[in-house]
C-alpha cells in the first residue's frame, strides 16, 4: 500500500520550488528597495504637500530676502525672491511626479504599439517604421525637446508629446527585438493553429512576456525624463508658473552661486535623490525578476 | 557470432587495461555541493569509482544524475557556489581537490583534456580555429607561433578534416557541426592528454555525422592510449564504446561494472529499467509495450532515506530498501550493485499490448502529391526545402518521417498543419487542398482537424499563463464545449487521459518537468479530436525513461481515437517500435518509403541501410551486420546536387549517372518504393542490417 | 561593400531630408514672422508686411522648404541678399554658392559665419570628453562584469549609477560650489577667452568633468551587461578548462566579443556629446553648438536652426554608418559577402 502511495503521490509530480508572486520577489533586492525608499518619499512628500505646514511656495517674504539663509520659519532658507525652498521643492515634486510618469506611459502605449506591430508583421510594415525610427533617433534626445518646446510653447500636454515622439522609438526598437526573440517560440505557433486572432496573439500571448523588460525600461525612462523636464526649466523652458519647477529653480539661483550656493544646491539634490531613486529600483527590479 | 561483430568488439577494447596498474583517476567518497544564498544543495552525496590507463569509462545516467557535475568537479571548475566538500579525487597519482589555481592551470588542457556537448557555443565565435588550436601547445609545449600553427594544421588532418591551411583561418560559424566537433576534439588532444573528459559529445549531432565522429575518437584514443571518461545519457552508444560503465542516479553510482556483463545481465532495477525502455530494433508496438518506470528523479531536496530508486521500484520492501546507508555489493567479478535485493530480484516479464483491431484497408486520411517548398534567398540563391514529396497516410495509420537535419521533414510538418504554405503541390484531405492553405485562412473545421505537437517542452507551453491555459483556449474556440463549468469538466478529461493530476492545471510551466509539460501538449492537441495529429520530435527533448512513458501514452490514445498520426523523429530505434509506415527523407527528397517491416528489412535504400546502421543499442546481442560509414557530410540546401541528392555521399554509388540522373522510382512492392539507380534485383539481394529486426 | 556604402550614403541623404523637412515644419509654430524677426521690433507692421511681401513668406510650405532646398545647393541665390528688398545683408561668398545656409536673423550675419566656428569649440569640448569617457568606461564596465555581484561590481555599479542620476546642470552647481567658491582652483565660466585671467586649457576642465560624470556612467552599465553576458558564455568554460589564465582569458577571448555591441554605443556618445550638451555650455558660458541650437530655437531663427539640423542628422548617420561598419569588422558573423 505505502508503495502505491508514494508511487501514486511521485506520479503526480511535485512542484519545483512553488514561486512566490513576481512583485514580492523585488522586496529581496536591497538596490531596488532603497530606490522604492527614495521614490515614496518624494511620492507621499507630494501627496501630502497641501496639508504640510509649509509656507506657501508662491509667497515672498521680504524681510527674508536680505538674508535667505536657512531659519526657524524656512528651514532650506529662500530663493532670490523671498521664497521658501522647501516648500517649493515639495510642491515642485507634485508636477514632476505627475507629469513624468504620465509622459512616460503614453510614450510606452505608443511604443510598445509601434514596436510590436514591426516585429510581429516583419516586411514593410517593420521597415517603414524602423525607418521613421531612424530618422528620429538621429536626433540627440534634447534636441528633439528643445525644438519642439521652443517652438509650439511649455506645457503638460506639449510635454507629453515631446515625451512619446523621443522615446516611443527606443521603446518600439526593445519591443521589436523582444517580439522577434518570442515569435518563433514554439506556444505561438500552438495559438495560430487554434485559429487564434493577430491581435490575441499579440496581446495575450506576446506582451507578458515583455513584461518585465519593459518595467525596467519605464523606470529608466521615467529618471531620464524628470532629467529632462529639469533641463527644460533649467532652459528656460519649463513649464509656466505657478507650479515651481526643480530646474527654473537652480537657473534664477545660479546667478548668485559664489554667495547663496544652497539656493541652487537643494533643487539640484532634489532631483538627483529622486532620479536615483528610479535608478536604484529599475536596477532592482532587473536584479530580481531575472530567471 | 559473426565475424563483423567480433572485429567491432576488438577494437573498442584493444586498448584493455593492465589489471593491477595504479589507477589514472581514481575519485574516493566525493561529495559535491552547491552553496546558494538560502540553501545548500547536494548534487552528488558520495561518490567513488576509478578509471585505469587507456581504459575508457562510460558514466551513464539521466538529467540530474551528477555526470557533468562530477566532470567539472574534476576540472575543478564547479562555478561560484559549487563546493567539493569531501573526498578526493586523484589523478596521476596527484590530489586534485584543494590544488591551487596554478597546479589546476598547468593539468587543464594538458594532461586533462574536455570536449563538450554543444561545438558551436564551446567554440570562441570571433577568433580563427587556428588561433583557437594554436593557444594550446602556445600555452603548454613552449611552442612558437610558428610552430603552433604546424602543429595545428597537422592535428587537422589527424581529424580527419580536409583542406588545413584553409580551415585555419576559418571561423566556427562557417563550418558544419560535425566538423565543430572534431576541431574541439583536435584542441583537446593537441597535447596529448593522458584522460579525456567527453560530455555528451554527439548529442545534438545528425547520427551519420555521430557515427564518424564517434569512430574518430576511438582510432584517436588507440593512437594516443588515451583514457577516455565517457559521459552520456545514450545507452547505445556507451555500450559499444566503452569498456566499463557506472550507471548514475540522482547524484549516486547505483551500478558499476564491465560494459559486456553490465548490459547482459543488469541487476539494479533501474538499469534494467533503462535497457527496456529503450525500444530495440527487434520488436514494435504490435508485440511489444515500452516498459516505462513510473514516477520521477528525484530532486536533491526529495531524496528518500536508503535507496534511492526506491519509491519507482517495484520491488521495494519496507525495512530492507528503505534503510539507511546501502551500500555498493560485489555482484560477479567486477561488477557492482547498489540493492538490498539483488540476488533476489526478479526481471519483469516484456509485457505484451492488447490485441488491437486489425481494420484493413481503411480509406486515405491524407495524400501529399508532389508537394514543393523552395525559399527565395537572393537573385541566384534558392533554398530547396522540399522537392516532389510525395505519400499518403491511412485512416488511423502512423506514417514516420525520418531523415536527418536540412531533410525538410520540419517543413513538411509545418505546411500540414498550415504554419507554412507550399510552393506548389496537393496536400488533400478529406476532398480539400490544404498544401496552400495557411493557417489563418483555413476554416476552423480544417483547423480542427490537424493540430500539433511541438519538439521542445520548454516553448511549447506560454510561461506567463498557467498550464492548462492554452487547452481551455482550444477548446473554447473551437466550439467543443460552451460554458465555463464544461470547459473545466473536459480539461480534468484530457488531464486524467494523460495520466496528469488535475491539480497541475494551474501551476506555472517553470514548476513543471519535461515529461509533464509535453503530456500537456499532447492532451491540448487533443482537446478538439482532430482527425490527423503531427507530432514533431515528440520525445527527443526528453529523458528516456520519460520518453517511454509519453511514448506508450501517445500511442494508446492514438490507438483508442483511431487517430492518424505523421510522427517525425531521427530516431530509428523509436520509429521501428511506433510506425506503421516509414517515409524516409534526404535534403528534401523522399527516398524510401515503405512498411515498416519492408524498410527495416532487406533491399532498403542505401541511405536507409546507413541511418538503420548507425542505431546503437545496449543489448550485446543486438549488432548490426556492418556499420556503414558515410563519407563528406550533407550538402547544404542552398546547393543540392543534380542527379540523385544522396550521390555525394552513397557507399554504393553506381557511377556518373548517380550524379547527372534524378533517379528512378523502383517499385519494390505494393507498398514499398526506392528512388535509386541500382537495379530492383539488386536491391532486393542485400540482407536488411539487423538480422533481428523483423524478428516480431 | 561598394554597393553597401552606396546604399548607405543614399539613406543618408534623405535621413537629412525628412529630418530638415520635419524641422521645417515644427518651426511652423513659431510665432513671429521672418520678417519681423529680420527687421527687428522697432521696424513698423508695414515695413515686416512689405518685406514679407518680398520674399514671399506668405506661399505653401511645400514651397518655401523647396526655395530653402534651392539656396542650400546653389540653384537660386539667397532672397534675403537681394538688392530689392532694401536691406544689407552682404555674404562674402555671394549669394548663390553650394552649401549656403542663409542669413541668421538672430545674429545678423551668413550663417556660414557663426555656425562653423561654435562646432568647432564643441568639437574641442565633445572631442576631450570623449578621450576620457572612452578608457573610464571600458575599465568600469569590464571590471564590475567580470565578477557579477562581486564586491567590485557592487561599488563601481553605485558609483555608475548615482552618477547617471545626476543632470549636467546640478553636477556643474556641485562642481562649481567646490572647484570655484569653496576652493577657487578654476575658473567659473568659460568663454575661451584669455580675459579673465584664466588659460583656455583650465577653462576646459569644468565643462569637461561635467559631461564625463553623466556619460561615462550609462556606457559603463551598458559594457557591463555585456561582460556579463559574455563571461557566461560557454566558450568562456573552453578557454579556462584550456589551462589559460583568468586574464588570459578576459584579454583574448572575452573582451572583443564584449566589445561588439557596447561599440555602436560609444559611438553613439559622440551624437550627444555635440548637440545635447546646451546645458554645460549654459551654465559655464561656452560658445557652443548646443547653445546656438537652443538660441536658434529660441529666437526662431529657421535658417541657422534647419543648419544645425543638418549637420546634427549628418553627424548621427555618419557614426551610425561607422558604427555599423566597425561592427563588422569585430564580428565575423555579420560580414557582407
Amino acid at each position: 500500500m505505502a508503495l502505491q502511495d508514494s508511487i501514486a503521490r511521485v506520479e503526480m509530480g511535485t512542484a519545483k520550488r512553488a514561486q512566490r508572486p513576481s512583485w514580492m520577489r523585488i522586496f529581496r533586492s536591497r538596490t531596488a528597495v532603497v530606490g522604492l525608499c527614495l521614490v515614496l518619499f518624494w511620492v507621499v512628500a507630494a501627496l501630502l504637500a497641501p496639508i504640510l505646514p509649509l509656507p506657501s511656495p508662491t509667497d515672498s517674504d521680504v524681510m527674508a530676502m536680505a538674508n535667505p539663509t536657512p531659519s526657524a520659519a524656512h528651514w532650506l532658507g529662500t530663493d532670490i525672491l523671498g521664497r521658501d525652498i522647501l516648500s517649493r521643492l515639495i510642491f515642485g515634486a507634485r508636477t514632476v511626479l505627475f507629469v513624468a510618469p504620465l509622459s512616460v506611459a503614453v510614450a510606452m502605449i505608443v511604443g510598445i504599439t509601434l514596436g510590436m506591430l514591426a516585429g510581429y508583421f516583419g516586411g514593410w510594415i517593420d521597415a517603414a517604421i524602423s525607418r521613421a525610427s531612424d530618422v528620429i533617433l538621429a536626433f540627440p534626445v534634447l534636441v528633439i525637446y528643445v525644438i519642439l518646446i521652443a517652438n509650439i510653447g511649455p506645457s503638460v500636454i506639449n510635454i507629453v508629446i515631446a515625451t512619446t515622439i523621443a522615446s516611443a522609438p527606443g521603446i518600439g526598437r526593445i519591443t521589436r527585438g523582444l517580439v522577434l526573440g518570442l515569435k518563433e517560440q514554439e506556444y505561438i505557433a500552438a495559438a495560430k493553429l487554434r485559429s487564434e486572432s493577430t491581435l490575441y496573439i499579440m496581446l495575450v500571448e506576446l506582451l507578458p512576456n515583455c513584461r518585465s523588460m519593459l518595467i525596467v525600461d519605464a523606470c529608466l525612462r521615467i529618471g531620464y525624463t524628470i532629467i529632462t523636464i529639469g533641463i527644460l526649466g533649467f532652459l528656460g523652458l519649463g513649464l509656466p508658473p505657478p507650479n515651481p519647477d526643480w530646474g527654473g529653480m537652480v537657473k534664477e539661483s545660479v546667478t548668485v552661486l559664489n554667495v547663496w550656493p544652497l539656493m541652487s544646491l537643494a533643487p539640484s539634490f532634489a532631483i538627483v535623490s529622486l532620479v536615483l531613486g528610479f535608478n536604484l529600483l529599475a536596477d532592482g527590479i532587473r536584479e530580481a525578476w531575472k530567471p | 557470432m559473426n565475424v563483423n561483430a567480433s572485429t567491432l568488439n576488438e577494437v573498442a577494447t584493444v586498448a584493455t587495461p593492465v589489471a593491477g596498474l595504479d589507477p589514472l583517476l581514481e575519485i574516493k567518497n566525493l561529495r559535491i555541493e552547491f552553496r546558494g544564498k538560502s540553501d545548500t544543495i547536494v548534487a552528488v552525496p558520495d561518490l567513488s569509482f576509478r578509471v585505469r590507463p587507456g581504459e575508457s569509462y562510460g558514466l551513464v545516467g539521466e538529467s540530474g544524475c551528477g555526470k557533468s557535475t562530477t566532470a567539472m568537479a574534476i576540472m575543478g571548475y564547479l562555478g561560484s557556489t559549487g563546493v567539493i566538500a569531501r573526498g578526493s579525487i586523484r589523478f596521476e597519482g596527484k590530489e586534485l581537490v584543494g590544488a591551487g589555481a596554478r597546479e589546476l592551470r598547468s593539468i587543464r588542457g594538458r594532461r586533462i583534456a574536455m570536449v563538450y556537448q554543444d561545438p558551436m557555443s564551446a567554440l570562441n565565435p570571433v577568433k580563427t580555429i587556428g588561433a583557437q588550436l594554436a593557444e594550446v601547445p602556445l600555452l603548454h609545449l613552449g611552442a612558437g607561433r610558428k610552430e603552433a600553427m604546424e602543429m595545428a594544421a597537422a592535428m587537422l588532418a589527424d581529424v580527419r578534416l580536409p583542406d588545413a591551411g584553409d580551415m585555419l583561418k576559418r571561423y566556427p560559424h562557417q563550418l558544419s557541426g560535425g566538423q565543430q566537433q572534431r576541431v574541439v576534439i583536435a584542441m583537446a588532444l593537441l597535447a596529448r592528454p593522458s584522460l579525456l573528459l567527453l560530455d555528451e559529445p554527439t548529442t545534438g549531432l545528425d547520427v551519420t555525422v555521430e557515427a564518424a565522429v564517434i569512430d574518430l575518437i576511438a582510432e584517436l584514443r588507440r593512437r594516443y592510449s588515451t583514457s577516455l571518461l565517457f559521459i552520456s545519457h545514450n545507452l547505445g552508444l556507451i555500450a559499444e564504446t566503452c569498456d566499463r560503465v557506472g550507471i548514475m542516479y540522482s547524484g549516486e553510482m547505483v551500478e558499476e561494472g564491465g560494459t559486456g556483463d553490465l548490459f547482459r545481465n543488469p541487476r539494479h532495477p533501474y538499469t534494467q529499467g533503462l535497457i527496456d525502455c529503450i525500444p530495440d530494433i527487434g520488436s514494435d508496438k504490435r508485440s511489444l509495450v515500452l516498459r516505462a518506470i513510473p514516477g520521477h528523479i528525484p530532486l536533491p531536496q526529495e531524496r528518500p532515506a536508503g535507496c534511492l530508486f526506491a519509491p519507482r521500484c517495484s520491488g521495494f520492501t519496507k525495512g530492507l530498501c528503505d534503510a539507511p546507508a546501502l551500500d555498493l555489493e560485489r555482484a560477479g567479478e567486477d561488477h557492482l550493485v547498489r540493492c538490498a535485493r539483488w540476488q533476489v530480484m526478479e526481471r519483469p516479464a516484456a509485457v505484451a499490448p492488447e490485441e488491437a483491431d486489425h481494420p484493413d484497408k481503411l480509406a486515405d486520411a491524407i495524400t501529399l502529391r508532389e508537394v514543393t517548398k523552395v525559399y527565395r534567398l537572393a537573385a541566384h540563391k534558392v533554398l530547396k526545402a522540399n522537392e516532389s514529396v510525395s505519400f499518403s497516410a491511412r485512416k488511423a495509420e502512423i506514417v514516420a518521417l525520418v531523415g536527418e537535419s536540412g531533410c525538410g521533414k520540419s517543413t513538411l510538418a509545418r505546411i500540414v498543419t498550415g504554419l507554412d504554405r507550399a510552393t506548389s503541390g496537393a496536400i488533400r484531405m478529406a476532398g480539400d487542398n490544404i498544401a496552400e492553405l495557411e493557417a489563418r485562412d483555413r476554416p476552423r473545421r480544417l483547423l480542427q482537424s490537424v493540430q500539433m505537437i511541438f519538439q521542445n517542452p520548454d516553448s511549447t507551453l506560454n510561461p506567463s499563463h498557467s498550464a492548462a491555459h492554452s487547452i481551455r483556449r482550444s477548446i473554447k474556440k473551437f466550439g467543443v464545449r460552451k460554458g465555463k463549468s464544461a470547459i473545466e469538466q473536459r480539461v480534468r478529461e484530457l488531464l486524467a487521459m494523460v495520466r496528469l493530476s488535475p491539480a497541475l492545471a494551474d501551476r506555472k510551466p517553470s514548476q513543471l518537468s519535461g515529461g509533464q509539460k509535453q503530456r500537456i501538449a499532447i492532451a491540448r492537441a487533443f482537446a478538439a479530436d482532430p482527425s490527423l495529429i503531427v507530432a514533431d520530435e515528440p520525445v527527443s527533448a526528453l529523458d528516456v525513461s520519460v520518453q517511454a512513458a509519453v511514448v506508450t501514452l501517445l500511442l494508446d490514445i492514438q490507438k483508442e481515437k483511431h487517430t492518424t498520426m505523421l510522427f517525425i523523429s531521427h530516431d530509428l530505434a523509436l520509429v521501428r517500435h511506433v510506425a506503421d509506415r516509414v517515409v524516409v527523407m534526404y535534403l528534401g527528397k523522399v527516398m524510401e518509403q515503405g512498411t515498416v517491416e519492408e524498410v527495416f528489412g532487406g533491399g532498403t535504400h542505401p541511405y536507409t541501410e546507413a541511418l538503420i546502421s548507425a542505431i546503437r543499442s545496449p543489448n550485446p546481442d543486438e549488432t548490426p551486420r556492418e556499420r556503414i560509414r558515410l563519407a563528406g557530410e550533407t550538402p547544404s540546401p542552398v546547393n543540392v546536387p543534380a542527379g540523385c541528392r544522396f550521390a555525394t555521399r552513397c557507399h554504393r554509388k553506381l557511377g556518373a549517372v548517380c550524379d547527372t540522373v534524378p533517379p528512378p522510382i523502383r517499385r519494390m512492392s505494393e507498398t514499398h518504393e526506392i528512388a535509386c539507380h541500382i537495379e530492383e534485383a539488386q536491391l532486393r539481394v542485400e540482407p536488411p542490417v539487423y538480422a533481428a529486426a523483423n524478428e516480431a | 561593400m561598394a554597393k553597401f556604402l552606396l546604399k548607405r550614403l543614399v539613406m543618408m541623404l534623405l535621413t537629412m531630408l525628412c529630418a530638415s523637412f520635419l524641422v521645417f515644419a515644427v518651426c511652423e509654430f513659431t510665432p513671429g514672422s521672418v520678417a519681423r524677426k529680420t527687421l527687428g521690433p522697432f521696424a513698423t507692421q508695414q515695413q515686416v508686411d512689405i518685406l514679407s511681401e518680398k520674399l514671399k513668406a506668405n506661399d505653401p510650405l511645400i514651397v518655401r522648404y523647396g526655395r530653402w532646398l534651392g539656396v542650400l545647393v546653389g540653384a537660386i541665390p539667397d532672397p534675403l541678399q537681394d538688392p530689392a528688398t532694401g536691406l544689407n545683408f552682404k555674404d562674402p561668398r555671394g549669394a548663390q554658392y553650394f552649401g549656403n545656409f542663409g542669413y541668421s536673423t538672430l545674429s545678423k550675419l551668413p550663417v556660414n559665419d557663426v555656425i562653423w566656428d561654435r562646432l568647432g569649440n564643441t568639437a574641442v569640448l565633445a572631442g576631450l570628453a570623449f578621450l576620457l569617457i572612452v578608457p573610464l568606461s571600458i575599465i568600469f564596465g569590464i571590471l564590475s562584469g567580470l565578477k557579477e555581484g562581486g564586491p567590485l561590481d557592487r561599488s563601481l555599479s553605485v558609483i555608475c549609477i548615482t552618477f547617471t542620476s545626476i543632470p549636467e546642470f546640478a553636477s556643474g552647481v556641485f562642481l562649481v560650489t567646490l572647484f570655484v567658491i569653496l576652493w577657487p582652483v578654476l575658473p567659473g565660466t568659460s568663454p575661451l577667452n584669455a580675459d579673465g585671467g584664466w588659460s583656455v586649457a583650465s577653462q576646459l576642465i569644468l565643462p569637461v568633468a561635467v559631461l564625463v560624470i553623466y556619460d561615462f556612467g550609462y556606457v559603463a552599465r551598458m559594457i557591463r551587461v555585456s561582460m556579463i553576458g559574455v563571461m557566461e558564455r560557454p566558450f568562456i568554460r573552453t578557454a579556462v578548462l584550456k589551462g589559460m589564465s583568468m586574464r588570459k582569458v578576459v584579454l583574448g577571448h572575452a573582451l572583443r566579443n564584449a566589445m561588439i555591441a557596447p561599440f555602436t554605443v560609444l559611438l553613439l556618445q559622440i551624437n550627444f556629446l555635440v548637440s545635447g550638451v546646451v546645458v554645460t555650455e549654459l551654465v559655464f558660458a561656452y560658445p557652443g553648438f548646443g547653445r546656438l541650437l537652443l538660441d536658434a530655437s529660441l529666437f526662431g531663427d529657421i535658417a541657422t536652426l534647419e543648419a544645425a539640423t543638418l549637420v546634427t542628422v549628418a553627424i548621427a548617420v555618419t557614426t551610425q554608418l561607422i558604427g555599423d561598419l566597425g561592427y563588422m569588422l569585430l564580428d565575423p558573423r555579420i560580414r557582407v559577402r
